[in-house]
């Protein structure tokens, strides 16, 4: 074993890895700004969709409670909270739009680990479209609330209710310092 | 093998990554519980390993025998993350759909299967073939299960509900023991063609 078996992999790796690393350096700098536009506009998107009268949205310091994640105020006055009750497997994030006076404009399951086929289905409309108008407090027929369960998905359904109902205490209490 | 078809069609067949090199089982079982994401799965591998086979194959000459496995590591895994980049930035739409595959993609062991099987001692044509040839096997493999999988899971084919709602959907099918059995199946069928044409 001469020197130069050693050095040549380890020059020719060591070369690789470097290059390598100005690429990814660069391409990341590049492409913060940009993937940070994109971020903020799904992240705008989602908003409308569960508060369609409102156009704008400013995120608000909030003291973490139970799972609320995020809260933002809308400029009709309403309040967009996300949250992420435990499901099945894992956390329900979900998004909950509620106007000022604590009733219901949306709400959407924006990622969860659910079982595919069932408590997956928490995603369609047939689903959360149950929440729109309701106010007060939410909880799945079996618990003697007014939202029909998914089919053998009732912990996933149970899971999107507590966050649902947790959003609405948040606002029934927070909702007018802000 | 300097036959392009025949490095294509050895990729799809005679070599199968699926169910021939049974390699890159981790993203095969985890996300054909439909048909659709079998298929963008399997054309997001394919367009990555064409890429990275090309690339391995230009660097085979520089690339020392002692170092190759953390050099094609390293190549493939910038490129994929290169492309990750791009995507969330340029390319949200397709991102939205593609980009849960891309993380899988860099773990995926066809990629470095083929650089250190074929890419790594054949030239650039040759390998861009035995990436679009492995490729498109992976796809079928990957379609093939997840139609299976759809159809007796959730009864659907493509998202389209085919079977009526009054039949009984197996939801074993779509959790990970349907993948086990659906590939099981498929592998012993394909084997027993296989030795009834060599006998």
């Amino acid at each position: 074993m001469n020197t130069k078996e050693i050095v040549r992999p380890a020059v020719v790796l060591l070369i690789i890895t470097a290059v390598a690393a100005m690429l990814l350096g660069i391409v990341s700098e590049v492409t913060a700004e940009p993937i940070r536009i994109q971020n903020e506009k799904t992240l705008a998107t989602s908003m409308q969709a569960v508060m369609p009268d409102a156009t704008s949205f400013e995120e608000l310091e909030i003291e973490p409670t139970g799972t609320i994640t995020a809260a933002y105020k809308a400029d009709n006055g309403g309040f967009v909270l996300t949250v992420a009750p435990k499901g099945f497997s894992g956390a329900v994030n979900t998004m909950v739009g509620i106007t000022a006076d604590g009733t219901i404009t949306g709400v959407r399951v924006t990622g969860h680990s659910e079982t595919p086929g069932l408590g997956a289905k928490a995603t369609e409309e047939a689903f959360y479209s149950q929440f729109d108008g309701q106010s007060g407090s939410v909880a799945v027929s079996k618990d003697g609330g007014q939202i029909q369960a998914i089919t053998s998905a009732t912990i996933t359904s149970r899971a999107v209710c507590n966050g649902v109902q947790e959003a609405l205490d948040w606002v029934a209490a927070n909702g007018g310092a802000y | 093998m300097s036959n392009p078809i025949k490095v294509i069609k050895n990729g799809i067949i005679d070599e199968n990554p699926t169910f021939v090199q049974v390699i890159g089982m981790c993203p095969t079982l985890a996300v054909t519980s439909s048909a659709i994401n079998g298929i963008g799965m399997g054309l997001s591998t394919a367009a990555v390993l064409i890429c990275a086979n090309l690339f391995i194959s230009l660097l085979r000459k520089i690339i020392p025998d002692k170092v190759r496995i953390p050099c094609f590591i390293v190549v493939i895994a910038t490129f994929v993350t290169i492309v990750e980049f791009l995507l969330k930035a340029y390319l949200p739409a397709l991102n939205a759909s593609l980009g849960l595959y891309i993380p899988l993609i860099v773990v995926n062991c066809i990629i470095l299967g083929r650089a250190e099987a074929f890419a790594s001692k054949n030239g650039p044509i040759d390998s861009i073939c035995d990436g679009i040839g492995n490729g498109l096997g992976f796809t079928i493999a990957l379609a093939c299960i997840g139609l299976v999988r759809e159809f007796i899971g959730s009864g659907t084919l493509f998202n389209i509900t085919v079977l009526p709602e009054a039949f009984p959907r197996t939801l074993l099918f779509i959790m990970a023991p349907g993948a086990f059995f659906t590939l099981g199946c498929m592998m012993a069928a394909l084997n027993h063609f296989r030795n009834k044409k060599k006998a």
